[in-house]
């Protein structure tokens, strides 16, 4: 017989736990690289004894803490394509759970049965995440590093960090699979839906616009304490607009549904309104990438315009690595909510196939998934670039080429957007394939 | 003799299986324009089976089913989407609505499909929903419906086309005696009154008394009739 | 005390003339239309039957109307006649036993002498089903309630009927295998 703890992941489906595995090796890998750069030594680099051929803005104290922190909110895609993939099977976890609690298991068992099969993989990813660290720095730094751009350090590694880095990874993964446990377990108690989201973050927008008023009222941030005041309304804008997105979602969701001339746009927006929280999460990462991506687009053209040649690599290296990092995070993003759609395709596979008996054709489901895709992260992708184009320009006092550059990043993102959506949706056509399976018109 | 009308619909020699499961063999069957047929038998008799290779949602291993007088296994998987979706309708016995449309889009469905502009889509679906005594509930998502209701919606989204036939697989089985009764009366009103054909199948002898003649399926062949040589 | 067939027929009977005075012809129509599957009353037992009715007190003559036709008494309800009515309708019936009919006796007989029983079976179920078809048919039709629930119980039965020959196929069938 086969160990209580490896039954139980296996239960929950072996490409679910191997989705689980690599995202979070893949988490765990970037947060040890971004502990190795916080530790690259010395306060000066030009003197410093630990000469290191590593990229600019890494090598430069003053930037060093903007490249961390560039490095640790990578993970945020990946993670949240985490979320989804624990989310993969929820409807076989849901009836699992249920037949366990009539078989006798308390909620609690079921909490900690859910930590188990989400927490094992979780820590085999962490562990794996040391050789994935390795192997970046092998590829990111040895390599580079003949060119003076290295961006993961090679004579410092993550050190003493390591090990919280893989139990705080692992630890995440079993608090991710426990929060779907109660959720699943709270299914089997009340069968219950959740209610639609409601639109109460905007009061931190507003309650963030108001201290910028406030403060620019008052002759700006100069002085320590309004950067204080600066930064909490920051804070407060960007946590507001990310409570609000899944809120964002639904309404538009019903706004388009109301529009739609074409079925699939229909199935697509309504499905967006009925389940706006994965898609909201989603989209404010989007919205993040996109407002990266508009800055670049202003900043690369405007280096590229004011700078001499010489000087140039030291700006556009490091934004062209922030602006594949942007779209690698785009097409992760993509591929989560493709991994939603299908999910809930897989949740109403009776319906589905029924779709199909009544004369819907697959290309339609097919569109339908790949709009859902798109009205999810579309949107906020171009209003993220457009902000982010406009805002970095007026600080900096952009010329019109400069803004060119951002609208350059704007088709770039949008065509990235699109590639990824159709990309990710063809990944999963196998499970809409399988749900379109008559066979799940049968009752007998 | 009366001279019968020639079949619409009909079907010699199906074979289907699953896998080792034989669900059919040798079935057959001949459905004339406007006729009621109940297909009858046995759990596991295969009558799911022979109504899903008749509704072209499932092609046979082997044997023709023909609709007037095309062979659907001839026609292109598009070609034979388009015809379950315009001349044939379908009513399940529960969870054949779209979860996340409200009824009014879930009837209107089927003519977005056909190109036809959404407000005379959402016009058409809604006469259909009143027809069915279930207009109330336009905006209503199948998730908040009653099974009676959701029967109904599903009724009128099998209808909206103006189909020849409509296949129903028990549409009473999720229901109460009642409430199945009045869905069936619904469902077999409406479709006397568009001239649609219906194939009904069901193990509840109170719904097969509802039509013409019964199809009596046993080991997935259909039986002799008491007057035909066994 | 021993209820006879007549008894509930005059059980029937004072229950529709709970609704008012009425004569024997409204009687026999009101009877008739709420037992569609019943056999047609007969004159000569709705006017025994009142008479026994009277004699036991239960109603009583009221008028005597002459219009164009035949005379025509009118009854109604006693007092008495109403406890009785009301004691009727409380008291619950005895459920079945159901006899062995006809249905039954050729089924077992023909099982035991070794006829084609599968044979007869398909064809009973098929002069079953067309008896169900017609009764659906008028329940279709029927306006009143009370109507569609006398054909339910018909119905209803005729189906225990067919559910009984197809399970008896069943037990034929896996006999045979098992034999």
């Amino acid at each position: 017989m086969r160990p209580l703890a490896v039954t139980v992941v296996l239960a929950a489906g072996r490409g679910r736990a191997a989705l689980v595995v690599v995202t979070t090796a893949a988490t765990a890998a970037l947060l040890l690289v971004a502990a190795a750069i916080s530790r690259v030594d010395g306060s000066d680099s030009w003197n410093g004894p630990a000469q290191e051929p590593l990229l600019a803005p890494i090598r430069d104290p003053g930037t060093r803490p903007g490249a961390v922190l560039t490095v640790v909110l990578l993970t945020v895609p990946v993670l949240l394509l985490l979320d989804q993939a624990v989310r993969l099977g929820s409807t076989g976890q849901h009836r699992r759970y249920a037949a366990l609690s009539v078989a006798g298991a308390t909620r609690r068992d079921l909490r900690r049965w859910a930590a188990v099969e989400v927490g094992l993989p979780a820590l085999a990813g962490a562990l794996l995440g040391v050789p994935g660290w390795w192997l970046l720095r092998e590829v990111l730094g040895h390599r580079l590093a003949e060119h003076g751009a290295a961006l993961v350090p090679t004579t410092v590694g993550p050190g003493p960090w390591t090990l919280p880095v893989v139990l705080v990874v692992a630890a995440y993964g079993a608090l991710v699979g426990r929060r779907r446990g109660s959720r699943a377990t709270a299914l089997v108690a009340r069968g219950g839906q959740r209610s639609a989201p409601r639109p109460w973050s905007a009061l931190l927008v507003l309650v963030g616009v108001g201290v910028l008023v406030v403060i620019s009222g008052r002759g700006g941030s100069s002085s320590p304490l309004g950067l204080t005041w600066l930064i909490s309304a920051v804070v407060l804008v960007t946590l507001g607009s990310v409570g609000l997105a899944p809120w964002a979602a639904h309404a538009a969701g019903a706004v388009a549904a109301r529009r739609a001339q074409r079925a699939p746009t229909l199935l697509a927006a309504r499905r967006l309104h009925a389940n706006p929280r994965p898609a909201g999460r989603a989209a404010a990462a989007v919205g993040a990438v996109g407002l990266t991506t508009g800055v670049l687009g202003v900043f690369v053209a405007d280096v590229v315009q004011s700078t001499s040649s010489y000087d140039r690599d030291d700006y556009l290296v490091p934004a062209s690595v922030v602006g594949v990092c942007a779209l690698l995070a785009v097409a992760l993003i993509a591929t989560s909510i493709a991994v939603h759609s299908v999910e809930t395709t897989g949740e109403h596979r009776r319906e589905t196939a029924a779709l199909l008996a009544t004369g819907v054709p697959v290309s339609a489901l097919r569109a339908a998934q790949r709009t859902e895709c798109l009205l999810t992260t579309l949107p906020l992708t171009l209003a993220g670039s457009v902000a982010g184009s406009l805002g970095y320009g007026w600080l900096v006092g952009a010329s019109p080429v400069a803004y060119a550059g951002g609208l350059a990043a704007l088709v770039l993102v949008a065509l990235v957007v699109g590639v990824s959506v159709v990309a990710a949706t063809a990944l999963v056509r196998p499970w809409l394939d399988a749900a379109v399976d008559p066979a799940n018109l049968r009752t007998e | 003799m009366i001279d019968a009308p020639e079949p619409i619909l009909s079907a010699h020699g199906i074979h289907k299986s699953f896998g080792r499961t034989v669900a059919l063999r040798g079935a057959a069957l001949e459905l004339r324009p406007g006729e009621c047929v109940a297909i009858t038998g046995p759990s596991g008799s295969g009558k799911s089976t022979l109504l899903h290779c008749l509704a072209g949602v499932l092609l046979p291993d082997s044997g023709v089913v023909t609709f007037r007088g095309a062979r659907l296994d001839g026609l292109g998987v598009d070609e034979r989407t388009r015809l379950r979706r315009i001349s044939f309708g379908l009513v399940l016995q529960f969870g054949q609505l779209v979860p996340e449309l409200t009824a009014l889009e879930n009837v209107a469905l089927p003519l977005l499909l056909e190109g036809r502009r959404r407000p005379d889509a959402a016009a058409v679906a809604a006469q259909w929903l009143e027809r069915l005594e279930v207009g109330q509930l336009a905006t209503t998502r199948p998730t908040a419906m009653s099974g009676g209701e959701a029967q109904r919606v599903a009724i009128a989204r099998a209808l909206v086309t103006s189909p020849d036939i409509v296949f129903a697989d028990e549409p009473t089985g999720a229901l109460d005696t009642v409430t199945g009764e009045l869905a069936l009366d619904v469902l077999v009103k409406a479709t006397r009154e568009t001239e649609a054909a219906l194939v009904l199948v069901t193990h509840d002898n109170r719904v097969a008394a509802v039509a013409d003649r019964e199809v009596v399926l046993r080991d997935g062949a259909v039986e002799p009739g008491p007057g035909d040589p066994a | 005390m021993v209820y006879t067939c007549t008894m509930s027929l005059g059980s029937v009977l004072l229950g529709v003339l709970a609704a008012g005075p009425a004569h024997g012809y409204d009687l026999k129509r009101a009877h008739d239309g709420r037992f569609p599957a019943a056999r047609p009353l007969a004159y000569g037992q709705v006017y025994a039957t009142l008479a026994r009715l009277e004699r036991d007190g239960l109603v009583e003559q009221v008028e005597t109307r002459q219009h164009a036709g035949p005379e025509r008494t009118v009854y109604a309800l006693t007092a008495s006649g109403r406890d009785e009515l009301r004691r009727w309708l409380a008291e619950t019936e005895q459920p079945g036993p159901y006899a062995a009919d006809e249905l039954v006796r050729k089924t077992i007989t023909a099982l035991h002498t070794g006829a084609d029983s599968v044979d007869f079976l398909r064809r009973q179920r098929a002069v079953h089903l067309e008896a169900m078809r017609a009764l659906t048919r008028e329940r279709a039709a029927a306006a009143e309630p009370g109507t569609r629930i006398a054909l339910d119980h018909t119905l209803a039965h005729l189906d225990a009927d067919l559910r009984w020959l197809e399970e008896t196929r069943e037990r034929i069938a896996q006999d045979g295998t098992t034999r």
